[in-house]
């Protein structure tokens, strides 16, 4: 699988133009605040929209303004980790996991216990998000993009909003998660150490140009 | 004391809410998806317009629709052989109308206040509009959704003016509370107004307890964990 994006976006300040390709590896963009980073991840989930260019996964492509494609959020099979991780605060750990299943029309109790197992989640399922704690939060909210796996991965500042202590720990789960995923991942952050962690492969965001950085 | 205002306007009140909280909370849905934003203002200022206009004002323009000449009003007759004009029906009518900004906007501010990337993630994970409506965003916004449909109640069981030019005066047919207040002091009974009052400031006040209590509970909930 492939990730291939070269899309423009007029912002207030600048024009952003985001160029990158990506396989089944991890990219790493590091940039300050108002660099576009975020709102580059949003135009390829499809939250935000696209003045103009081309985005493509694998051999489907998603956005297209020369052929007039642009492919719907729900169709686009891009999985999007929220900074503030963005759980249903109406429903518990559990349901949370399971109607994304029950949105592709899929009734499976496994499916939904594999993933808690995998997140270790066990014993948390009737909580509900307000009384789980930040690094919690995060497992739920991967569970509930894996449960029905994506085709791309977009995180966004995945780590900001939680301890120092419980972010090595954290980081460590979640690489060790995505090498067994593999497939294109794109990890927004603005610390540095935090991406070379991830990944040598890291772009970074000067006056909405993409710059190579390694 | 006659208590037939009373029943009436409990039947119209109880009526009414069920229709404006159904109309209120769907069409505030259908304005939030409203991409254009000159359209979305336009639109908004439109539904707004029962609740800043004088009752009187809207029960003119009621009376033009739904009146023995108006367009709606013949089409009643010739389809149903019910008139709306002066009947039971107008007294719901006029209610609707005038409570439903109450209802509209409550709910479109409940929904907006709803977290955007709460939403924005359902889509992602492929969840469809209208399962993100009903799943997501309808849960997440009861507390605006409750206050709404107290303010739409009361405001709907209180509703004078329209309901005079379109229902009219009636005794035991279109004299709801409101109504029978006033018929009684500008008749000179003002000691028979005095009940009607009474139970008027009961309901009111009962409905307003009855949101607050619920809002202390959410709030206490969301603390307590």
């Amino acid at each position: 699988m492939k990730l291939v994006v070269d899309i423009h976006r007029k912002l207030e300040l600048f024009s952003l133009h985001a160029k990158l390709e990506c396989k089944n590896e991890i990219i790493g963009i590091m940039a300050g605040s108002g660099s576009g980073k975020s709102m580059s991840l949003k135009c390829i989930a499809g939250i935000e929209h696209v003045d103009s260019g081309f985005i493509q996964i694998g051999n489907r492509i998603i956005y297209d303004s020369n052929k007039k494609i642009n492919v719907k959020v729900q169709d686009r099979k891009v999985g999007y980790l929220f900074q503030n991780f963005a759980l249903f605060e109406n429903m518990t750990v559990y349901q949370n996991i399971e109607c994304v299943l029950l949105a592709h029309k899929i009734k499976d109790e496994n499916r939904v216990q594999e993933e808690i197992k995998r997140f270790k989640l066990e014993g948390l399922e009737n909580r509900y998000p307000r009384q789980l704690s930040g690094g919690q939060k995060q497992r739920v909210a991967l569970a509930r993009i894996f449960v029905y796996p994506p085709d791309v991965l977009l995180l966004d500042e995945p780590f900001s909003s939680l301890d120092r202590d419980l972010k090595k720990e954290l980081m460590k789960d979640l690489k060790v998660q995505l090498e067994k995923w593999n497939k294109p991942t794109i990890l927004v952050s603005h610390d540095k150490e935090e991406i070379k962690y991830f990944t040598k492969k890291i772009y970074t965001i000067k006056e909405g140009q993409y710059e190579k950085v390694y | 004391m006659n208590l037939e205002p009373v029943w009436i306007s409990l039947k119209t009140g109880c009526i009414s809410i069920l229709i404006t909280f159904f109309f209120g909370v769907f069409i505030a849905y259908l304005v939030g998806r409203i991409q254009k934003e000159s359209i979305k203002i336009m639109v908004d200022g439109l539904l707004t317009l029962p609740l800043v206009l004088p009752p009187t004002v809207m029960g003119f323009f009621l009376l033009m629709i739904f009146g023995k000449n108006g367009p709606l009003g013949k089409l009643f007759i010739s389809l149903f052989g019910i008139k709306i004009a002066f009947s039971w029906l107008a007294t719901v009518i006029s209610a609707v109308t005038i409570s439903f900004p109450l209802m509209y906007r409550s709910s479109k501010a409940a929904f907006e206040s709803v977290d955007e990337d709460m939403v924005s993630a359902a889509r992602t994970l492929g969840m469809k509009e209208w399962t993100i409506f009903r799943r997501i965003i309808i849960p997440n916004s009861l507390e605006g959704l409750v206050s709404g449909t107290i303010l739409a109640f009361t405001r709907g069981l209180g509703e004078f003016g329209a309901t005079a030019m379109l229902a009219g005066n009636i005794a035991g047919k279109t004299q709801t509370l409101p109504l029978a207040i006033y018929s009684e002091v500008a008749a000179g009974n003002v000691e028979s107004a005095f009940p009607y009052v009474g139970i008027m400031i009961g309901i009111c006040l009962l409905a307003v307890v009855v949101m607050n209590t619920y809002q202390v509970r959410v709030q206490r909930k969301r603390k307590n964990l």
